[in-house]
């Protein structure tokens, strides 16, 4: 299968404010075939986030080298949805105009693409709430809404930093298996951050175990669970295998034996 | 609220100001207060009735300065936050300028209008203009560029046009804090068209206070006075109802 994402000893090196260089990522290499779940659990500050922004254009690298779709990652990009903890939507549009932001940022056809868009959010479980406000909605509902504006584009590559972070644990459950549901629909590949170790197997293809100062890959785990996945799936010993490996790479990276 | 709570607050209020002029008025008239010192409300209420016709022309006087004056600060605050927020040289000439006249008792130039652009309409709304200016340019900047961080990032990795983030982003995230600006602004506005008023007026609220003031025709003044309470009012009024009609998503945090 084609690759969507190749990163090659990448490194970043920013300045922090009191003059000090700090090495946020090094040699960090690894790739993403086309249509792959991949979730990248770290503890918070190892580097994900920065992560994430150099792929979105963001962020300037400092060496290395780095293509999404066989391009060089250089600026904003049309192939990329991105998600943030944070819903960030805009407060003064109802939900389906927020949906449709990047069609108009893109100059897309809106027609054709407000018939994805109310697609999107009928899968989503907001088809009745198309002409409401964001601060009418519960925190789930605004992150349903930020996932669809994020895919309405059709984006080959969705990143994902945190995305159902600020939700309680159990809405938190549910969303992962929505954005399953979406993804197996509309077939983007999928860069996801967390620091939640059983979201990352449940959710993922592949599982990318980053340790901080200076942000490299330490482990990756195939996750081989059956497809489409369940919640019970959580009970079963590959499962907890998986789970466990990961919390015990972190553990032993934190100076633990 | 709910609407027996709503009833409950009118009935209050409606209480309240109807004793407190009850009390005014026994304490005038028991006390022997003379007119021209303090008038009872009655009095008021009679010279209200008796000067409507001219009570209306000098308040439509201050009321179309103040309305001149505020709407060219709305219009030159707004281009004067945009023009600084995009170009370096106006964030490094005019705005410091901006803050160093706001920490300045503005009304102090109104002398000199009279000077430059004469004892007209014209010197007053120059007042009102300058007064409103400030909450109007201040709020504004901010409301172009206070906001997540994450947002702007967001759509930067869509587009790096400025214009997209200006119009799809800032623009509409800005109208609120205009909104409030514009509630002091408004109010501004009314100081700065008396107070020209003061200095150089032949008509207007402003001036028909300091001459009936002079003559210590006092029941005149608080007429005047009331009128220009209720042209003030009006005026945050229209402003709340724009503000309604055009920010029905804006959703304050309901207060603890």
């Amino acid at each position: 299968m084609p690759e969507s994402i190749r990163i090659d000893r990448l490194c970043k090196v920013y300045r922090s404010r009191d003059g000090t260089d700090v090495e946020a990522l090094r040699d960090v290499f690894f790739t993403v075939k086309q249509g792959e779940f991949v979730s990248i659990v770290g503890q918070s500050g190892c580097g994900k986030s920065t992560l994430l922004k150099i792929l979105a254009g963001l962020l300037p690298r400092t060496s290395g080298a780095l293509s999404i779709e066989g391009q060089e990652v250089d600026g904003p990009r049309r192939d990329i949805g991105i998600v943030f903890q944070k819903p960030l939507l805009l407060e003064w549009r109802r939900v389906l105009d927020n949906v449709l932001l990047p069609v108009e940022i893109f100059q897309l056809d809106r027609q054709e693409y407000e018939a994805k868009a109310l697609r999107l959010l009928r899968t989503a479980g907001l088809g009745e709430f198309l002409r409401k406000y964001p601060f009418e909605l519960s925190g789930g509902m605004q992150q349903r809404v930020a996932l669809c504006r994020a895919l309405v584009a059709e984006p080959s590559l969705l990143l994902m930093d945190e995305p159902f972070g600020a939700l309680d644990s159990l809405t938190r459950q549910k969303m992962g298996f929505e954005l399953l549901r979406l993804w197996e629909e509309w077939k983007s590949t999928v860069l996801f951050v967390t620091h939640d170790i059983d979201e990352a197997v449940m959710l993922s293809d592949r599982v990318l175990v980053m340790s901080p100062r200076p942000g490299k890959i330490l482990d990756t785990l195939e996750i081989d669970l059956p497809r489409p996945r369940e919640i019970f799936v959580k009970d079963t010993a590959e499962f907890i295998r998986h789970s466990s490996r990961i919390r015990r790479r972190l553990w032993e990276e934190d100076g633990h034996e | 609220m709910n609407e027996g709570g709503r009833i409950g607050r009118v009935v209050r209020i409606t209480i309240f100001y109807t004793v407190t002029l009850l009390v005014w008025e026994a304490l005038v008239r028991f006390l022997q207060v003379p007119e021209w010192l303090f008038p009872a409300p009655s009095h008021i209420i009679d010279v209200i009735a008796d000067k409507n016709s001219v009570m209306l022309f000098h308040t439509l006087v201050t009321l179309q300065e103040t309305i001149l004056g505020f709407a060219l600060a709305l219009v030159m605050g707004i281009l004067f936050a945009i023009g600084i927020i995009h170009f370096s040289i106006l964030r490094d000439t005019l705005y410091p300028t901006l803050i160093m006249f706001n920490s300045f008792p503005k009304i102090a130039i109104a002398p000199l209008f009279i000077i430059w652009i004469g004892i007209g309409i014209e010197s007053k709304i120059a007042n009102a203009f300058l007064v409103a200016l400030f909450p109007i340019v201040i709020n504004m900047i901010m409301g172009l560029v206070d906001m997540d961080p994450e947002l702007l990032e967001l759509v930067r990795a869509m587009s790096r046009s400025r214009w997209v983030l200006f119009w799809k982003i800032r623009l509409p995230h800005s109208l609120p804090y205009l909104f409030a600006a514009c509630k002091m602004a408004v109010s501004f506005a009314v100081i700065g068209a008396i107070v020209g008023e003061f200095i150089s007026g032949r008509t207007g609220l402003g001036y028909l206070v300091l001459s009936a003031n002079s003559q210590f025709n006092t029941p005149l003044a608080f007429t005047a006075l009331f009128y220009l309470v209720l042209m003030s009012l009006g005026l945050y009024g229209v402003v709340i109802l724009a503000e309604k009609l055009m920010l029905p998503w804006y959703h304050r945090e309901p207060a603890a």
